[in-house]
């Protein structure tokens, strides 16, 4: 923990990481994306008269499946826990519509989105929930043992939620599931995490004839930009530059950032330790110190 | 897609995560920052053609500062919000320190004005010099001068921050006087 105001702004920033907006929304659904956004903030505050039956309902005994029941094809279990209902998702190659029948089943109003996302966030629930106390009133979230690594710090994994007892309302949770071949990731996670497709590599950090020898070997594509720019161009005229930042867009295809060796050195973009027993793929000549 | 459209993805791309923050860091609500990013985004993209080839992110950023400011102007009655403790996620035990770190940081940003946030984001977070910040609030340096002054104050009178922040002294740590051309 750095102490100085910008180190805690920093590190603060952090906590500013979500859902990335996917340029499609941007571009041609933004309202639609819009209207997400209000009605997740909206079902918080239980208004718009959205009122659906609640996690009450379920403790009073009525038809709804019984707990702890793995609803396997809906790739959800549900179980009845000390305030209310958890809902964990185990399969991220359930579809949207069977998860919302689950929840549905068990008279939670729940709409399920689940996005393309890298490989390291499968399974996991996307959007940022509350932090769970003593007596929720909305819905939190339900971590996994252990950590993820994130952007920057160890964070835990989401893996489902807690709906309280008496929740009313409408919820919008959004779970992350494999991307299909091409398909663009709606969120991704730090290049060099446990899964990701620059772990256990040296590519941060490396020239540009480098990563480009160890992209081969990856079996990876890359789009180039200069920093700061936005315009694709030719790796061959990066000269003296090498791999400042990059950014997971899609299974086996990422979108590179070229930094001058000066402004990476006084920036250095870290990369998480290996962690399995992979091989580290590195370039025969010496990149730039990593931090 | 058009040429223009790419061009586009790949600057968002590039840009999003360091522009969540900034957001995140304006208004110490995730979905409001996503919310406001958007519509920079947008307002970016419909200016693509024009500011592309100069600094677009310097630009969305700019838009994002503005939407930031514009949003409480519209809605005074959201600052009363900021007293509440942020919504930060859930977290496990061996971040408390770093939470209680956050959470003090985020809470304090949180009772500053809106422009008081802008400055402080901007000139201590973006790293822009004094003058890089009036350009970006289109204000003038004496009003970024004395925003900075007293939004380190206020910071300095947070529990917690104050000698994270006494060290700071507006006009004299960062301000180079330099103008982004």
């Amino acid at each position: 923990v750095t102490s100085d105001l910008r180190g805690l702004l920093a590190d603060a920033a952090l906590e500013g990481d979500g859902i990335p907006l996917s340029v499609d929304d941007m571009i041609r659904g933004g309202q639609r994306r819009r209207r997400l956004i209000v009605s997740s903030a909206a079902a918080t505050l239980a208004v718009a008269g959205i009122v659906t039956m609640s996690a009450a309902f379920l403790e009073r005994g009525t038809s709804s499946p019984s707990m702890g029941q793995s609803a396997a094809s809906a790739g959800v279990t549900f179980e009845q826990v000390p305030g209310g209902v958890t809902a964990i998702f185990h399969n991220p190659t359930a579809s949207p519509a069977s998860l919302q029948e689950a929840f549905l089943q068990h008279g939670l109003d729940i709409v399920i989105d689940v996005l393309p996302v890298s490989p390291s966030l499968v399974g996991q629930v996307l959007q940022p929930l509350k932090v769970p106390s003593q007596a929720p009133t909305e819905i939190t979230a339900v971590v996994g043992d252990g950590g993820c690594q994130g952007t920057g710090i160890v964070q835990p994994c989401p893996i489902g939620v807690l709906i309280p007892t008496g929740y009313h309302g409408t919820q919008h949770i959004f779970i992350g599931r494999a991307a299909k071949p091409g398909e663009m990731y709606t969120e991704s996670n730090d290049p060099t995490a446990q899964g990701e497709m620059l772990a256990c590599t040296h590519v941060l950090g490396a020239t540009i004839p480098q990563a480009q020898r160890m992209l081969v070997e990856l079996g990876l594509t890359a789009s180039w930009i200069a920093m700061g720019s936005s315009k694709r161009v030719d790796p061959s005229t990066l000269v003296g530059m090498v791999v400042g930042n990059a950014n997971p867009m899609a299974p086996g295809q990422l979108l590179l950032e070229a930094f001058p060796r000066a402004e990476f050195a006084a920036h250095p973009p870290g990369s998480w330790p290996c962690s399995s027993a992979a091989p580290v793929i590195s370039a025969t000549e010496p990149s730039v110190q990593q931090p | 897609v058009g040429r223009g459209d790419e061009e586009f993805t790949l600057f968002v791309a590039g840009s999003s995560v360091r522009l969540r923050r900034v957001a995140f860091l304006l208004c110490g609500d995730r979905d409001l920052a996503q919310d406001l990013l958007q519509t920079a985004y947008t307002r970016t993209f419909a200016a693509w053609r024009r500011i592309h080839s100069q600094d677009p992110e310097a630009y969305t950023r700019k838009v994002l500062v503005n939407a930031h400011i514009d949003y409480y102007r519209r809605r005074p009655w959201r600052e009363a919000q900021h007293a509440d403790v942020p919504d930060i996620g859930p977290l496990v035990a061996d971040q408390a320190r770093l939470v209680d770190d956050r959470l003090v940081l985020v809470s304090a940003l949180r009772r500053l004005s809106s422009r008081e946030r802008a400055v402080v984001v901007l000139r201590y977070y973006v790293d822009q010099s004094e003058a890089q910040t009036a350009h970006q609030l289109d204000v003038s340096l004496g009003t970024v001068k004395k925003t900075a002054s007293v939004a380190l104050g206020k910071l300095r009178a947070a529990p917690g921050l104050h000698d994270a922040v006494a060290e700071l002294r507006s006009g004299h740590d960062r301000g180079n006087g330099e103008v982004k051309p």
